[in-house]
């Protein structure tokens, strides 16, 4: 388990499709759920998407990473990935890296069942958050849709 | 204070104190998972333990929630932490069980219902519990607490110690501050007392 220790003042979002990257709505986002910034910096990643790095003022509990990784827009798998090694008390740092776990479970076509397929298999308690937060699964699958279109 | 129970989880609302409540069970750490969310959307960070250092941290780390609020989240909810929820209805093997299968055969019919199961279990116990909740007097609980925050000469752990103890509810809990991390037992011989200090809360073990 995660001790209550572990926190960070970093959230890295994974974003592959920019044009859908909005710095505007992730500020808005972090606001309303009462965190403060303190700067964020984008860098381009290797797979024409891009890497940014969100500063936050005081440091949060890493258990609500994947979940705010997944709400403000990052790659949903690799949010997966993230619940799940931290349910495993893996190594974290690696989000921009190989995640070197899993692999041939990841859904490579990423239809949105195959995501949530995913999601009830390896990481069931993103999937449960993402529908306290979203309201209800329909909700959950125009969530994941979105994000993979 | 409402209870509700979904299909794969308990969802609990407290309207006077603005909080949502999600209880699931991690098949991962076969365990219940706790996620609290305040009326504004803040998260709190998960309390799955009684760990009053670690509950106190949260509220100096975790953004602009303050510490009286939490305080007060934490007295008035602090019976919703999984310690308590495991005595409450403990989570049997056969849940990992049923998930392993689940995870093999793309069947999750049989872990849902156990899952189902043992929630709609929970829910009656909690429910019971919570009756007894709601007949705490808020107004002392909001005066204490008021009290806690705002002298500065307070000895505050004897200040909670004071109204815990004499409450009836938590006659249980009479040695609250004194509960071993591990097994929740407060009588166990591996305790920990916690002294809470206006900034800090150490403990001395």
């Amino acid at each position: 388990m995660i001790p209550y220790e572990e926190i960070t003042d970093v959230i890295k979002l994974d974003i592959d499709n920019v044009g859908k990257y909005s710095e505007e709505k992730v500020k808005e986002l972090l606001r309303k759920y009462g965190y403060e910034i303190d700067g964020i910096q984008v860098k381009p990643s290797k797979s024409l998407g891009m890497h940014v790095f969100i500063h936050l003022k005081q440091p949060i509990s890493i258990d609500l990473i994947p979940f705010l990784e997944a709400m403000l827009g990052s790659d949903i798998i690799r949010s997966c990935l993230i619940q799940w090694r931290i349910n495993h008390n893996a190594y974290l740092d690696i989000f921009f890296n190989s995640v070197g776990v899993i692999n041939s479970r990841i859904p490579m076509k990423k239809s949105v069942n195959d995501v949530v397929k995913f999601m009830r298999c390896r990481c069931p308690e993103l999937l449960e958050k993402l529908e306290f937060e979203l309201g209800d699964s329909q909700k959950v699958y125009e969530f994941i849709s979105d994000a993979l279109n | 204070m409402s209870v509700e129970l979904r299909e794969r989880s308990l969802r609990i609302l407290d309207n006077q104190l603005g909080l949502r409540i999600l209880i699931f069970i991690s098949p991962m750490t076969r365990s219940y998972e706790i996620f609290w969310q305040d009326i504004h959307g803040r998260f709190i960070k998960k309390l799955d333990s009684i760990k009053v250092c670690s509950i106190f941290s949260v509220s100096y780390c975790e953004s602009a929630y303050s510490e009286r609020n939490m305080l007060i989240d934490i007295m008035k909810c602090r019976d919703i932490h999984i310690g308590i929820l495991k005595t409450l209805v403990p989570i049997p093997s056969e849940v990992y069980n049923a998930y392993a299968y689940a995870r093999t055969t793309g069947d999750y019919e049989e872990y849902y219902k156990l899952v189902k199961d043992i929630l709609t279990e929970l829910r009656g116990k909690l429910e019971d519990r919570i009756n007894e909740m709601i007949k705490f007097n808020y107004a002392e609980m909001d005066n204490i607490i008021a009290n806690f925050f705002n002298s500065q000469l307070l000895d505050y752990g004897t200040e909670i110690g004071n109204w815990v103890t004499g409450n009836p509810l938590y006659e249980e809990h009479r040695l609250y501050g004194q509960y071993c991390h591990n097994c929740f037992n407060p009588v166990c011989n591996d305790i920990e007392r916690v002294v809470i200090t206006e900034k800090a809360v150490v403990i001395n073990k």
